[in-house]
Parts: C-alpha cells; sequence; structure tokens
C-alpha cells in the first residue's frame, strides 16, 4: 500500500485499504482556524444537533489566523464564542493570539502534525502538513460529523508519484516546482488524487520547502500531497511530538495511477499569471509587469528558509519608491528567531510593512488591492477579488522573487540579485 | 469572494448570485427542483466557503450532475443535503430543459425527454444514507438518537 492507503487503513480500522473504496475513518485530530464560517458555526451547529461535548477535546486543537486581532465587531464576537465554548469543553490545545500563527505551521512546530497520522482540518491548506507524512485533509463544515462523532467519511485516493531530481539553481525554489507542476497538471489534472512527493530532490529539501510543495496541491484538483517521513522529518519532529507516533512509507510495489519525473536542475523561477493558480509560465516572459504590491505571506511561505533569501535580496537595498512590501512571518516561532537574526530589521530599513504572522496578506484582510492594481506574493491563490479589487491583478511567485520584485518595482527573476 | 465578505447570509438574496459570474441570470430561469447538468470540474475553486451551497438549496437544486466534480464541492454539497454525481459525457447526452429521472442509488439517469439511458456513478450507500437523512444536522441527529437509544437499551 501507499502511506496514504496505510494511513486510512490503520484510521478506518481495516487490514488494507484500495483505492476508490470508501471508509469511515476516525482522525487522529481535529484542527481547526477562525473563518466564522468554520467555528462559530459548527459550534452553533452542534448545539442544534443536541452534542454537548466534543467527541474528545484531547484531539482538537484550534490557533486564531484568518484574523489576528480580529479587525471588526463580528469577527471579535466569533472570537468570543469560541474562547468559551473551548473553556467549556474542556480544550486545551488552544492557541490565542500572540501564541501561535497561521494554524498549518503552527500545528507543526507544536507537534499537532505527526507522521502516520490521519489530519483533519477546516481550511484548505491543512494539506501543508503532509510534507511531514501525515495524511493531511481539509473538510470544512463536514468538520462538524468529527466534532460530533469522532469520524467521516472517505473516499481512498488513487496516488500520483511526482519522482524529483536534480539540483535547484541559485534563487530557485520549492514553490517554483511547487507552481510548475500545478501549470502542468491543471485545474483537475490531479482532480481527487494523492500527490506523493519522492526523489533525490525532495529528500535533500528542507522541511520548509516540502511545506511549500505540498500547500498548494490542491490547485491541480488534489486530495492532497504527501512526503514519505525520513531523517530530515525525524529530526524536525525531536522535541516537538505531543503525542508518540508510528511513521509509515509506501511500500516498494505500491500502485500508483501516474508517475511523474521532474528534473529541477534547468528549473527557472515560475510565475502564476492572473486570473488563475494554474496559469503558470516561466519568469522571463513576465519579466517587466509593473507593480505596486510585493507580498511575502501566508501559509505557503513566511517560514526560515524564504525570510532568509528574501532578507537576502534588501540588505542594503530599498523597497521601490512606487510600492509597498508586506512581509509576514509565519508563525511566532518564525518570527522571533527572524528578529534573532537580524531579518526583521533588514526588512524594516528596506521600507516593508512586517504584519504579525497570520493569514491576513494572502486574501486582503490587511493590504487589499484597489482597482487597476498589481501584486505579486507568495501566496497560494490570485483568482479575482482575493486580494481586494476584482480589477486588482495578482501575480504568485516565490519568496525570492517577490523580495527581487519588491526592489526594482516590477517582476523581477530574482538570480539578478543572488 | 465579494459575497463572503459582505457577510451576506439571506439565503434569498444567496440565491440570487447563485452561478452569477457565468450566468448572470441564472435564478431567475431556474425552477424550485430543477438539476444542473455540467461540463468538467465543475464546483473548482475554493470550495469550503458555505455560501455557495447556500445559495443552491435556496435556489431548489435539486442534484448536480457533472463529467467531473471538485472534492470540496462533493463533501459540502452532501452536508447541504445535495447530490452530486460524475456522469462522463453527460453534457453530450442532455440538453437544457430536457427532463430527467434520477436514481442516485444506482446511478441510472432516464432522460425522459429523448428516451435515453444513461449511466452515472451511483452514490455509494455511506453517502446515500446522508442524503436521506435531509442533510448533515439531520444525519448526525438521528444517528445520535439511536445511538443513546441503543445505550439506554443495554
Amino acid at each position: 500500500m501507499t502511506i496514504s492507503e496505510k494511513i486510512l487503513a490503520r484510521a478506518s480500522g481495516k487490514d488494507r485499504v484500495t483505492a476508490g473504496e470508501y471508509v469511515t475513518a476516525k482522525p487522529d485530530i481535529a484542527v481547526f482556524g477562525d473563518p466564522p464560517f468554520f467555528l462559530p458555526t459548527f459550534i452553533r451547529a452542534l448545539k442544534e444537533i443536541g452534542v454537548e461535548k466534543v467527541f474528545d477535546p484531547e484531539k482538537v486543537a484550534i490557533s486564531f489566523d484568518h484574523f489576528s486581532p480580529p479587525k471588526d465587531i463580528p469577527g471579535a464576537e466569533g472570537q468570543k464564542t469560541v474562547r468559551e465554548w473551548v473553556k467549556e469543553q474542556g480544550i486545551k490545545y488552544f492557541y490565542d493570539h500572540g501564541r501561535g500563527g497561521i494554524c498549518h505551521q503552527l500545528m507543526a512546530e507544536a507537534g499537532h502534525a505527526r507522521p502516520g497520522m490521519l489530519y483533519a482540518a477546516d481550511d484548505t491548506h491543512a494539506i501543508t502538513l503532509g510534507a511531514l507524512g501525515a495524511f493531511a485533509v481539509a473538510l470544512g463544515y463536514d468538520m462538524i460529523s468529527v466534532l460530533a462523532t469522532g469520524e467521516t467519511w472517505f473516499k481512498v485516493p488513487e496516488s500520483y508519484r511526482i519522482n524529483v531530481t536534480g539540483r535547484f539553481s541559485k534563487g530557485v525554489m520549492s514553490k517554483d516546482l511547487s507552481q510548475r507542476i500545478i501549470g502542468d497538471l491543471g485545474a483537475e489534472g490531479a482532480l481527487y488524487k494523492v500527490l506523493e512527493f519522492s526523489g533525490s530532490a525532495i529528500r535533500e529539501m528542507s522541511i520548509d520547502g516540502r511545506m511549500a510543495l505540498c500547500n498548494s496541491v490542491n490547485n491541480a484538483g488534489a486530495k492532497t500531497g504527501i512526503i514519505n517521513p525520513d531523517e530530515k522529518t525525524m529530526e524536525y519532529m525531536k522535541g516537538r511530538a505531543k503525542k508518540t507516533f508510528k511513521p509509515v512509507s509506501s511500500d516498494p510495489d505500491s500502485l500508483y495511477e501516474k508517475k511523474i519525473e521532474y528534473d529541477v536542475s534547468k528549473l527557472e523561477p515560475q510565475i502564476a499569471v492572473p486570473p488563475a493558480p494554474q496559469n503558470v509560465k516561466s519568469i522571463a516572459e513576465t519579466e517587466s509587469v509593473e507593480i505596486d504590491q510585493a507580498n511575502l505571506a501566508s501559509c505557503a511561505s513566511g517560514r526560515m528558509e524564504d525570510l532568509r533569501i528574501a532578507a537576502k535580496i534588501l540588505k542594503g537595498r530599498k523597497v521601490h519608491p512606487r510600492i509597498r512590501m508586506l512581509v509576514t512571518p509565519v508563525s511566532y516561532e518564525v518570527e522571533l528567531a527572524a528578529l534573532r537574526e537580524g531579518l526583521i530589521e533588514i526588512f524594516l530599513n528596506a521600507n516593508a510593512v512586517v504584519l504579525s504572522p497570520s493569514c491576513a496578506g494572502c486574501g486582503a484582510i490587511l493590504g487589499a488591492l484597489a482597482a487597476g492594481e498589481t501584486c505579486i506574493a507568495s501566496t497560494p491563490l490570485n483568482f479575482p477579488g482575493r486580494m481586494g479589487s476584482p480589477k486588482a491583478k495578482i501575480y504568485l511567485g516565490s519568496p525570492a522573487t517577490v523580495a527581487a520584485s519588491a526592489v526594482s518595482g516590477k517582476i523581477t527573476d530574482p538570480r539578478k540579485f543572488l | 469572494m465579494s459575497v463572503i465578505r459582505a457577510g451576506i447570509t439571506d439565503p434569498q438574496k444567496l440565491a440570487e448570485y447563485c452561478m452569477a459570474e457565468t450566468y448572470p441570470e441564472f435564478h431567475k430561469n431556474f425552477t424550485k427542483g430543477d438539476l444542473i447538468v455540467a461540463g468538467r470540474n465543475f464546483g473548482c475553486g475554493h470550495g469550503l466557503h458555505t455560501a455557495a451551497y447556500m445559495a443552491f438549496k435556496a435556489l431548489g437544486v435539486s442534484a448536480v450532475i457533472a463529467e467531473s466534480i471538485g472534492r470540496d464541492f462533493i463533501r459540502t454539497a452532501i452536508d447541504f443535503g445535495l447530490p452530486t454525481i460524475t456522469c462522463k459525457d453527460v453534457t453530450k447526452k442532455v440538453k437544457q430543459g430536457d427532463e430527467l429521472e434520477v436514481n442516485l442509488g444506482t446511478g441510472r439517469i432516464r432522460n425522459l425527454t429523448t428516451g435515453e439511458m444513461i449511466d452515472a456513478e451511483p452514490l455509494p450507500p455511506i453517502l446515500l444514507e446522508r442524503i436521506e437523512a435531509g442533510d448533515l444536522k439531520a444525519f448526525l441527529r438521528k444517528r445520535l438518537q439511536t445511538e443513546a437509544h441503543l445505550s439506554h437499551k443495554s
């Protein structure tokens, strides 16, 4: 069986499962962020159904990350409701403002995402945690099933094996690989599949890079992305894991619906051109598009690896006078480390805005764009209206590309600065 | 996106936005109980925002039959009591205005207008029971009542 099949088999109490099969499985954890149409809605629904106690408060983890801190009264009311409910339910893994950061990063740092787990969350980009060898899925509204009964239905997906070899050239990042793969597959090229990444380039990739890679596979229609745990994974888990865990990996004779090869040696920086994240072109085709804003933000970036390369480019330079740059460290742990390493000082000296760890820079919760404006962002989504005006244009690129573009005031190949 | 930002929750108002980007007058031509038949990757994009499903329910969409459907859409639609079925080449066999008879459990679709029989992927029992209960809340309510009843008995 593949790693995904092994995890679903264990979580559904079966010896084995096959792709295409429907099972009822028990997630090992239920994770929530704070969009108002999620947890506050779920709490109301549980009351309506008559569920007084959640299935297992030990298996629930919550982080306020979209609206941290809340920007208006409804947001504040929603968070107040959640706080009261957390207390009533005896949920101890609750990370209020200032104590965590973007959910999908925080849960890795806090040891709630572990190899071998069936990891269920409300928000789409929970799939990021597949980087740690967990089967990580976004269930949205269906998290009510999990809260009420501790289980829900799953269709065992087919897996594509994406074998990545070669060495990234300087200035080319895993976000570029992620975009290239999404561009090649298209919006439904991997519909309902798992993208299982393997190969020497994956083994050499940092955890930060692996998370960036798994983060956006849903843009190709995939159910999730996953990487078999290895020494790097185990090293990351040291001192973090909240519970003991049993990692699993794909058997050598696993069945894959497709096997795709990528050699990153010649990979150039990739840009997703509006209006869709699947519209991916090489940097050469988009260079010199003028921008108004540069966002290094979201669960797709803002990790130490991303902040370091951005700081390298911005050191001793300024954000172009015509534009604005927003930098969001992905978590408080990362922000503190960046502060100690002098990176925050570099950003501030360059005239970048450093936002507190939250989803703000991804969906125009902060940093909205006006009609006719153009942004380059290291985020997962660029459909019209994502960052404010539907008449604004959003290009997606790696953190390095975002930093280089911030300096020139137009989309720029980061290799020029490195 | 603007609908979500505006925080519109009134189902009747949401119904007016149904399919608005592709077919602005969609809600005007739709009759309660009608079905949506679509091509590839229906419900692609950010499928977890609940506003869309509230809109479909308010409009009275009885089912979505498409050549392929986004995974987020399937799960949330079922939870809102909206059956979704995958059916290869359905857009070649069904025209706007055709009357269809759909058996969710067998996947058999009868085009009453053309007389043609179409085979779609059936809804598995695990999803059929959710649809039959009405929606997720009704399904869970029923299940929890059954469990409470059983534990009382033992």
